[in-house]
């Protein structure tokens, strides 16, 4: 590579940028800064306070993360987690975050644009994506503590649009996908929209859908479908699974989770880090000064009228092959 | 040029992690860039606080500009 490695230790990619003929990443210092913050984004944010980060950024092509892979290896994840967005996936992260032994990427901006590096103006192979996912990961995921063990990865909602690619990318790493009752999901979204659901910010081919069958679909039909693409395609990998997994349901947290973290990461909890987890159960994961509420019951109120009825229309027989899915899965232990 | 001169302080920082520990953990800005200037000019390369200020924040446009 053109940049001695040994001049990256402490820095991290914060942005991939596509440039004729590749992509730029850009690299920013965060020194011993840990991911504790709700997302990636907002640990990044907070080291913009300073002005150094600002002005001094190392720069590298994408090509030559797999090289810093080979030189540097971060830590092999231990956990992917996917989500159908709205349904507790912060709180879920907050909770591995709050053990020094984690290292919690949420929904980190540079591993989604190398997944989706496929619908800009370049055409990347898949074994050029999954070699850019995995170096990626890989940078992201290096030790700066000598407590770090463990790597989770909590992906943006759309990235299960491309499990096919991640499966191969992290053969064999457990997986959960976290969804929950459709109704509250959209609510949420209506409150305060995310990026997936405004149309036009997720590419139509990632969806599998054609760019004239945008035009004229109403917003809250748009929602609902995006919605019901992430449910139909956390069920395909269900379905596809080639190694351990879980499907959550909002209601069983935040209980669930330190039975996720033996039973399905394989990880035992010392009664202190069971202590500390409890902890961040019980917190509000986006604004941790607040205790956790659960407002289903506020949002199943809340949605009416059209959005109600795409949601039922579109979702709520993929949400209930979910549930079916879940309740086999107990079953059969 | 001034930002000739800044550019090549640029490079000289982004190569040595003991003028980036000096400089990274100054919070304040006035602070921070008396300290760039102070530097910058410590090893040959002359540029003003404002020249400094400007590239900051042609930055902040950029990286807002790019906003995922």
């Amino acid at each position: 590579m053109t940049m001695d490695a040994t001049l990256l230790a402490e820095w991290f990619p914060v942005r991939v940028h596509a440039r004729e003929g590749g992509f730029d990443v850009e690299w920013c210092h965060l020194g011993g800064q840990r991911f504790t913050e709700p997302f990636f984004d907002d640990t990044i944010q907070r080291r913009l306070r300073y002005p150094f980060n600002w002005l001094f950024r190392h720069q590298t092509s994408l090509d030559e993360l797999a090289e810093l892979e080979a030189l540097s290896p971060g830590l092999p994840p231990t956990g992917l987690i996917f989500h159908m967005s709205r349904c507790g996936s912060t709180l879920l992260a907050q909770t591995l975050a709050a053990l020094p032994r984690n290292i919690v990427l949420s929904e980190p901006a540079p591993v989604d644009t190398v997944l989706r590096a496929r619908w800009g103006e370049e055409t990347p192979t898949e074994e050029q994506r999954i070699a850019w996912l995995r170096g990626m990961v890989s940078v992201l995921g290096r030790k700066r503590h000598a407590t770090e063990r463990h790597l989770f990865i909590k992906f943006d909602a759309w990235a299960l649009l491309q499990w096919p690619l991640i499966q191969r990318a992290f053969p064999g790493v457990p997986w959960l996908f976290l969804y929950r009752d459709p109704v509250e999901v959209m609510a949420s979204h209506l409150r305060h929209s995310g990026a997936h659901l405004v149309p036009g910010v997720l590419e139509p081919a990632l969806l599998g859908w054609s760019p004239e069958q945008l035009p004229g679909m109403p917003r809250e039909e748009y929602g609902a479908r995006v919605l019901a693409s992430l449910c139909e395609a956390a069920l395909g990998a269900w379905e596809s699974r080639r190694g351990p997994a879980r499907l959550v349901e909002y209601r069983e947290l935040p209980a669930v989770i330190p039975s996720l973290y033996s039973e399905l990461f394989g990880l035992e909890l010392s009664g202190e880090e069971l202590a500390v987890m409890r902890e961040a159960m019980g917190k509000d994961a986006k604004n941790p000064a607040l205790p956790f509420e659960d407002d289903s019951a506020m949002k199943q109120r809340a949605l009416t009228g059209p959005a109600r009825e795409a949601v039922e229309r579109w979702v709520r027989p993929l949400y209930a092959r979910l549930e079916t899915a879940r309740r086999d899965m107990r079953r059969m232990g | 040029m001034p930002r000739e001169a800044f550019e090549r302080f640029r490079a000289l920082v982004l190569r040595e992690p003991e003028l980036q520990a000096r400089l990274r953990d100054v919070q304040d800005p006035a602070a921070f860039l008396e300290l760039v200037v102070r530097l910058g000019g410590e090893r040959g390369c002359h540029f003003t606080s404002e020249e400094v200020r400007a590239v900051w924040q042609e930055a902040r446009r950029t990286w807002f500009e790019r906003w995922p």
